[in-house]
């Protein structure tokens, strides 16, 4: 058969990334090309059960709210330094703007240009005795991280992970909140999603709706979790489930304190939908085997 | 979260004419809308690479800072995507390349120390068994292959992808069907392993 056509083609055709044109011309093709039909029919065979795969591995939950809390802290300390020199600037400016003060400020940039170089020089110089100084300790530090392998090596592996994650992120939450999420499943799931004593309090509008579908999935999922789950997914199951517990938790709180505060308000019922939408990617995933089988 | 952003756009009106901050406010929303879209994406781009949770989140944080502070050099297009994934891969593969070193030294003083720990044999077991058959399979494929199949998963189209990982769109389709085979190939062996 004339032109017949590439295993790159056929897979663009497969993902509809082939022009109009294209795309009739390999239809037209494919009609009357057994090895074409072939290729095809393999290819689509095989994306299937690829995507499938991945799809099962790749698309587990990810810690939004951890992130977005993480990268906000970083970036309002980055803001307060930049607010700063911004204020410093704003200053020099309202003194530039009167001619007269104008020649004042330029005295000021030189006098504060002076001082920098001058101190600058100084540190220069005394650069040397902090290299001494490190010079005699290198020793220590660096052999601290590989000292514990004799006795677990899968802990030095941890320890490693944490040093080069200290070093690579200025601020973080302490590690106390993240080891949070391996114990915090058996001791805050009862506590969060315990009726009694959400019923005692005051719901704010909106609030029970969304309570009670959480109870309704969560007994569903609380009878199929351990059949449907292999035992890795059930692990970032429940360690993703404390995470958003604990907001929920956190954010209660702030919200019965002060029942006015809109952005809490808005994060608890994002919150609960984070919880509704994993409980359902478990609920949902016994159909999606089913229909699988 | 949103409090402490409204209280720094608060400390920046003081500072800055109203225009300034009504840009700023604007950039606000560009970026958490930014994060919405693409942090999921970013995340498991990262994590395909450095296949640890903790690791793909610092990265993916690096990533954001990152565009926060280019905010006003990179336009808010469909381009932004590809770009966020090329930091992000990036980083990630820097990241990896660093515990390797540190992996490499680890492995050096076991050898060194060999002979007294009978457990070692078991702990590389367990080390093993926590990555799922999948992401065994996915870390034999090559690059950029591997990348091409992660990036379609999630959704991204030819021309993304090539931008992502410098690579000429009209290839793309010829990456992603080939790593699909090699993917296979790994995977095929492994996948019935845990079937039966």
């Amino acid at each position: 058969m004339k032109g017949c056509i590439d295993i790159g083609i056929i897979q663009a055709f497969l993902d509809g990334e082939t022009s109009a044109e294209e795309t009739v011309m390999i239809s037209e093709h494919i009609e009357d090309c057994d090895p074409c039909t072939l290729l095809l029919a393999q290819a689509e065979d095989e994306s299937a059960i690829v995507f499938s795969a991945l799809d099962r591995d790749l698309d587990t939950l990810v810690p939004t709210q951890r992130l977005w809390s993480r990268i906000n802290e970083s970036i309002s300390e980055e803001r307060e330094r930049a607010s700063l020199w911004h204020r410093a600037l704003a200053m020099l400016s309202l003194q530039l703007s009167g001619p007269s003060m104008a020649a004042a400020g330029v005295l000021v940039v030189v006098g504060m240009l002076a001082v920098v170089w001058s101190v600058r020089s100084v540190s220069d110089f005394n650069d040397p005795a902090d290299l001494v100084a490190d010079a005699t300790r290198p020793s220590v530090p660096t052999a601290a991280p590989t000292r514990p392998v004799a006795t677990s090596p899968g802990e030095t592996v941890r320890t490693t992970v944490a040093d080069s994650e200290v070093s690579s992120v200025p601020v973080r939450i302490p590690t106390a909140e993240r080891a949070n999420y391996s114990s915090a499943p058996e001791r805050r799931a009862p506590r969060t999603t315990g009726r009694p004593r959400a019923m005692t309090l005051q719901y704010i509008p909106g609030e029970e709706t969304y309570m009670r579908t959480i109870a309704d999935l969560k007994e569903s999922v609380d009878t199929q979790k351990d059949r449907v789950l292999p035992p890795s997914s059930r692990i970032a199951f429940e360690r993703d489930l404390a995470v958003v517990n604990d907001t929920i938790d956190r954010m209660q709180k702030v919200v019965r304190r002060d029942p006015n505060n809109q952005s809490a308000k808005q994060l608890l019922y994002s919150s609960y939908q984070d919880k509704i939408d994993l409980l359902n990617s478990v609920a949902q995933r016994d159909e999606l085997m089913a229909s699988l089988r | 979260m949103m409090l402490k952003m409204s209280k720094v756009t608060e400390i920046c009106v003081d500072s800055m004419s109203e225009q300034a901050s009504a840009a700023a406010k604007t950039e606000t929303i560009e970026f958490e809308e930014a994060f919405s879209l693409h942090h999921r994406t970013v995340f498991r781009a990262a994590r395909s690479v450095v296949r640890d949770a903790g690791l793909a989140e610092d990265v993916t944080q690096e990533v954001f800072i990152r565009l926060y502070k280019n905010l006003d050099v990179i336009e808010n297009g469909e381009m932004l995507r590809p770009w966020l994934i090329r930091v992000a891969l990036n980083l990630a593969k820097n990241t990896v390349r660093g515990n390797n070193r540190a992996n490499t030294r680890d492995e050096n003083y076991v050898k060194q120390t060999e002979g007294n720990d009978v457990f070692s044999v078991e702990s590389e077991y367990e080390l093993k068994s926590e990555l799922s058959d999948v992401s065994r399979a996915l870390g034999k494929v090559r690059e950029p292959l591997r990348s091409c199949l992660v990036l379609k998963q999630q959704g991204l189209s030819y021309r993304e992808i090539a931008e992502s990982l410098d690579l000429n769109e009209t290839s793309i389709g010829t990456y992603v069907a080939r790593a699909r085979q090699e993917f296979l190939k790994f995977y095929g062996k492994a996948g019935k392993e845990t079937v039966r």
